[in-house]
């Protein structure tokens, strides 16, 4: 019966040239289309990027239209902070109203703006440091802040899978600086060495993302795309999405839910008891410090090796080049969970700490680090917003002195 | 999914173009075979590497020279091969493991370190196709001569991953017309073009009721009644479209190369019984178990019982087919019993039907036997569907799981 129809449909259509014409006419349109969305904004304003459009929801966000968005809510006249890093940095666990960039805003003052582009997973590379290297040269001034957790700084200048796609996407509409252009055909060979020590699925994954950005800055697919979902119709479903699933992003709520602040604070103590299979399992993850300590030296000194893999890693990072203006937050573990690891256990991780966070300093990069209480963290690691304020004075702190030095 | 990644839409934009251009040349025919061989082993390549194309070729050599030598001995012992190999990727680790859960003293052998964890892509079809190739030409049928045109025949691109299953005796001069006639500006490519365009439809749609399907699953008896029949309906759906989209686009990249591959859905969601719903799904498979399997066991000249066990046994080795776990072999006895079940009922009904009375009755009822028949349509379509959609659950979830979603739509 298809078959049928579709003969019947094709054979009322008999004309091959002009169909031909009609498909070159019709993705020339959306080509067209395509570039004006990029060049025009269409992005709503945002306080978090995770926020209306989940990228861990099939989302690939345009850093055409992030910076957009940027230009049009900060006058170049000010200080841009963009904050980047893992989920911590993004504030899960707090309410929108209660943010902690929110807060870093309010205590920063007129003349600073504050963007907040962290996401689920995230590293010091990825969406803010790629804008960063956009805008650089428009804006006064410009900073990054950034979580130092584990494996945020040995990636690529493209960060982590799920945010790869965002430079590449600028890379192939020209829109970095020349100097990081430079720099990435520079170590090329750095990251083809690199790469080779993915597994499979992950090199298929990269080689993917690179072609598909490198046709997107041909053919402007993914902004006519990302239009679409964002205004009309998302074909992503998720339980996130609100009442009726296939909703446009842009009315999606946001994950953490908007509660009082008085009940917001009865909920913030983390206290799964310390008996339980869950907390004694989480201990254990984090009381394997194996990896940072020689075993010659008894466990007494963090390892060398693993400090000289780390100086190197910073240093190939192209962040580097703009260290001074780079914030580093060490947040750590929860004291709920740090006053039940063994002596040994808690020297080690002050010792690495510290190690880290000299050796961070000694290439020109700030690191705060806030004294959080267990009241301050939703789970073991990511904090509330009590934890999530502590911070944003802490790194504000540090702002305006590097702004006035 | 293969044709929605951005690799292999760069592919065939390239291929194409170098296709039709290869028209203008007065070796086009010769050219475009060596351009569609050329493509088809890079293609194989590049989703499998060095060991799945050795695989290929030695199997197709067997075949090729088997053909050609047409020596029968030597085919059914190719043919045993060819088939040995598939049981061996594919099937290896789960006939040990089975057998291990009923023989525990089996499980000292570490079957998991010798045996293939992955079985080659797209094993399962051309091994099909190459059994129908070698009992085709046992049987009788002029083999392929040319070695280029029988290395097009075993790994042509756009059928190789996911089928249609192909008939050499139809392909090959399709596959030569194609070459000979193929241009840019023709209705062939306007007729692929469009083909293409259904597939990929249907695979965004089908995309978005797989995520709609894994997100509410794990949670299904939460929903409300109406609500799990939504999701009933696309489970069934999702596997419908997803597998036509793949059809559809064999079919439409092959159309635009001139070349007409034979069809492999028909509306299979408007079957009124169990046997009409396998002549529309996925038809390569289906007349292809019928002609290599069911009739060669002797179709239905065979005792009733004898026909009820083959028909059975057919459509575990059908279910088997689709993947080598229990789930699938339980789906395949699923269709097969109720097979049976709606053969043993059509001829009741036949013979209902030929009595005296029911003549004279539909005679003088005339107004109320059509719509009895309106009637009939309507509750066979229902039973079917219902029937096909819960094989789904068994095909894609635990029996455990399968069962309690069934009852769960009656609020069991």
């Amino acid at each position: 019966m298809f078959n049928n129809l579709f003969s019947v449909i094709i054979e009322h259509f008999r004309s091959p040239r002009i169909f031909l014409l009609g498909v070159i006419f019709g993705f020339g349109l959306c080509v067209i289309f395509g570039m004006k969305l990029a060049h025009d904004g269409y992005y709503g304003a945002f306080e978090r990027v995770q926020g209306p459009y989940q990228i861990d929801n099939h989302f690939l966000l345009s850093a055409s239209q992030i910076s957009k968005v940027i230009r049009s809510g900060c006058d170049t006249e000010n200080v841009l902070v963009l904050i980047g890093g893992s989920s911590i940095m993004n504030g899960v666990g707090q309410p929108i109203r209660y943010l902690w960039s929110k807060k870093l805003k309010e205590n920063l003052g007129d003349g600073y703006c504050v963007y907040n582009l962290a996401g689920p997973a995230g590293a010091l590379n990825g969406f803010a440091s790629t804008t960063m290297d956009i805008l650089g040269a428009e804006y006064k001034e410009v900073f990054l802040v950034s979580d130092m957790s584990e494996g945020v700084v040995h990636y690529p200048p493209d960060g982590v899978m799920s945010q790869k796609h965002y430079f590449w996407d600028a890379y192939y509409k020209n829109m970095l600086s020349t100097d990081l252009m430079n720099y990435v055909s520079e170590k090329k060979a750095l990251f083809q060495g690199n790469r080779k020590k993915l597994s499979e699925s992950a090199r298929n994954d990269l080689e993917k993302i690179e072609l598909s950005m490198l046709l997107d800055g041909l053919f402007y697919y993914n902004d006519l795309w990302t239009y679409i979902d964002y205004n009309y119709f998302t074909s992503y479903y998720t339980q996130n999405a609100g009442a009726w699933q296939w909703t446009p992003r842009k009315i999606w709520p946001d994950y953490d839910f908007e509660v009082d602040f008085e009940v917001l604070k009865s909920l913030t103590h983390y206290t799964q008891p310390v008996d339980s299979e869950a907390f004694k399992a989480t201990l254990s993850k984090y009381s394997n410090l194996s990896a940072y300590y020689d075993d010659s030296s008894g466990g007494e000194e963090v390892s060398s090796r693993y400090l000289s893999k780390l100086a190197r890693q910073i240093e190939d990072n192209y962040l580097t080049r703009v260290s001074s203006n780079i914030i580093l937050a060490y947040i750590g573990v929860s004291p709920y969970y740090f006053d039940h690891m063994a002596e040994d256990v808690q020297k080690g991780y002050e010792d690495i700490y510290k190690s880290k966070a000299e050796l961070f300093e000694s290439y020109g990069y700030s690191v705060v680090r806030p004294r959080f209480e267990a009241e301050d963290f939703i789970d073991p690691f990511h904090l509330n917003t009590l934890g999530g304020w502590k911070l944003a004075d802490e790194v504000a702190d540090r702002i305006l002195t590097l702004d006035n030095d | 999914m293969i044709f929605t990644t951005f690799w292999f839409l760069v592919f065939m934009f390239g291929f194409l173009g170098l296709y039709y251009l290869a028209g203008y040349f007065a070796v086009k025919i010769r050219l475009r075979m060596l351009l569609i061989a050329v493509a088809s082993v890079a293609f194989y390549h590049h989703f499998t590497g060095d060991a799945g194309i050795l695989l290929i070729v030695t199997l197709g050599c067997l075949t090729y020279f088997a053909g050609r030598i047409k020596n029968s001995i030597l085919i059914n012992l190719v043919i045993f091969c060819v088939a040995l190999s598939l049981v061996f990727y594919k099937y290896t680790l789960f006939i040990f493991s089975s057998l291990a859960e009923l023989f525990p003293a089996l499980s000292s052998i570490p079957a998991s370190e010798w045996s293939p964890v992955v079985a080659p892509l797209a094993i399962s079809f051309f091994v099909f196709e190459f059994i129908h190739y070698l009992v085709d030409v046992k049987d009788g049928n002029k083999p392929i001569s040319s070695p280029l045109e029988f290395l097009i025949f075993a790994s042509f691109f756009p059928t190789l991953v996911a089928g249609p299953i192909k008939r050499f005796e139809h392909f090959i001069p399709s596959l030569k017309h194609g070459v000979a006639n193929a241009k840019l500006i023709s209705l062939d490519t306007q007729v692929g073009f469009l083909r293409v365009i259904v597939g990929f439809c249907k695979k965004f749609v089908s995309d978005m009721l797989t995520l709609y399907v894994a997100g509410t699953v794990p949670i299904f008896a939460s929903y409300a009644l109406i609500d799990r029949w939504l999701i009933f309906a696309a489970i069934a759906f999702k596997i419908y479209l997803d597998f036509s989209a793949y059809s559809d686009m064999a079919i439409g990249f092959s159309r635009m190369m001139g070349v007409k591959i034979q069809e492999n859905f028909n509306w299979p969601y408007l079957a009124r019984n169990i046997k009409e719903f396998w002549r529309r799904w996925h038809i390569s498979l289906s007349s292809w178990i019928r002609d290599y399997l069911y009739i060669k066991m002797g179709g239905n000249r065979v005792s009733p019982l004898r026909h009820g066990f083959n028909l059975i046994l057919v459509f575990v080795i059908c279910g088997l087919w689709h993947g080598a776990a229990w789930n699938y072999v339980l789906w395949g006895a699923y269709h097969g019993v109720g097979l049976v079940f709606h053969q043993y009922f059509e001829t009741f009904i036949l013979n209902l039907k030929g009595k005296s009375f029911v003549l004279d009755f539909k005679q003088r009822n005339r107004k109320f036997s059509s719509f009895l028949g309106a009637i009939n349509w309507g509750v066979s379509w229902v039973i079917t569907m219902v029937f096909v959609w819960a094989g789904w659950l068994l095909f894609f979830y635990p029996v455990d799981q399968s069962i309690s979603m069934f009852k769960a739509l009656f609020h069991v």
